[in-house]
């Protein structure tokens, strides 16, 4: 049976990725943006920042070995997007799911240690600011790391 | 299912149907509806303001498909391409021998591509871009494309060898 926790969490991982905001209620300007987090009017995404809400800068297209930070801390969201959707269908081997969720859980932390360290320094003068900083692109990496973990223990169960 | 084929079909589609890869997507209700803060370019090649992609050429903004440039460089690209994508579809969730030769038939299709687009494109530079390039001259134009290219071409590669067969 397809692991459907699996599979939203690579969906959520996708969404990262590749989206910066999706409208909820747009009379209202009400959006959701999928921002890691935010400073000094500085917008940090996976994909690049954001200046003002208006200036983009990107590593991801820069010259190598510049960008090569960047690039593989989104080729890891973008990784553990794509492999969670493929270890959660229903033809995927055992072996080869389980050795994926686990590299997904690896990465997902790291990434959330890399970015935690970052948002820590930042807000090192006043540690109450620390959820002032966070975006929901923080968040859903959270959800997907303990979506990953569901993952992974409904897979040994079954 | 061949998971490796369906990444190399889902590649092959970047390259024949986009112009560059949207990052950072929002929407708004204007238009275009859609709409991307960064956008990495796909092209093959870069040569000053000639961009070649798979699908055609863009000069100074102006699109142009290969059958107005240069008519066999049109049937390498906008022939062969289409026509491993659809091999593909059918070749990867056969999981007997007509799926494994389809996989087979992919991976010589792009290795024909690249090699034309390393060969070819410098044999016919001046027709396509009004310059007469020496062999190893095209490897200093190289793009994210050709890259998205070498690795679609190494996953049918993988696609292939692997292909289950029950």
């Amino acid at each position: 049976m397809a692991i459907k926790s699996g599979i939203f969490a690579g969906i959520l991982a996708l969404i990262i990725a590749f989206i910066a905001e999706i409208p909820i209620y747009p009379p209202e300007n009400l959006i959701v943006s999928f921002k890691i987090f935010a400073s000094e009017n500085i917008d940090f995404y996976f994909w690049g920042y954001n200046i003002n809400g208006g200036t983009i800068i990107t590593s991801l297209i820069g010259l190598i070995p510049e960008s090569f930070i960047s690039l593989c801390i989104w080729l890891m969201i973008f990784f553990i997007g794509v492999s969670s959707i493929m270890a959660s269908t229903k033809k995927a081997k055992f072996n080869n799911s389980l050795k994926l969720f686990k590299i997904n859980i690896l990465l997902s932390s790291l990434i959330l240690i890399i970015f935690g360290i970052i948002i820590f320094f930042l807000v090192l003068v006043n540690i109450a600011f620390f959820l002032n900083v966070i975006g929901f692109g923080y968040y859903f990496t959270i959800i997907i790391l303990i979506l990953n973990l569901f993952a992974l223990r409904s897979l040994k169960k079954e | 299912m061949n998971k490796y084929g369906l990444i190399s079909l889902i590649l092959t589609c970047v390259l024949f149907f986009l112009q560059f890869i949207p990052l950072g997507v929002y929407f708004q209700f204007e238009n275009p509806f859609v709409n991307s803060h960064v956008r990495i370019p796909i092209q093959l090649f870069t040569f000053q303001d000639n961009k070649l992609f798979i699908w055609g050429m863009v000069t100074n903004g102006v699109f142009q498909n290969w059958f107005e440039v240069n008519i066999l460089t049109g049937i390498f690209f906008l022939v062969l391409l289409p026509l491993a994508g659809i091999l593909t579809i059918f070749g990867f969730w056969k999981e007997n021998k007509t799926g494994k030769k389809l996989m087979n038939a992919n991976f010589i299709f792009l290795l024909v591509i690249l090699l034309y687009s390393i060969i070819g494109i410098p044999i016919y530079s001046e027709e396509i871009l009004g310059v007469q390039f020496s062999y190893f001259d095209i490897f200093s134009h190289l793009n994210y494309g050709f890259f998205i290219l070498l690795i679609n071409l190494i996953l049918a590669l993988i696609a292939n060898i692997k292909h289950p067969i029950q």
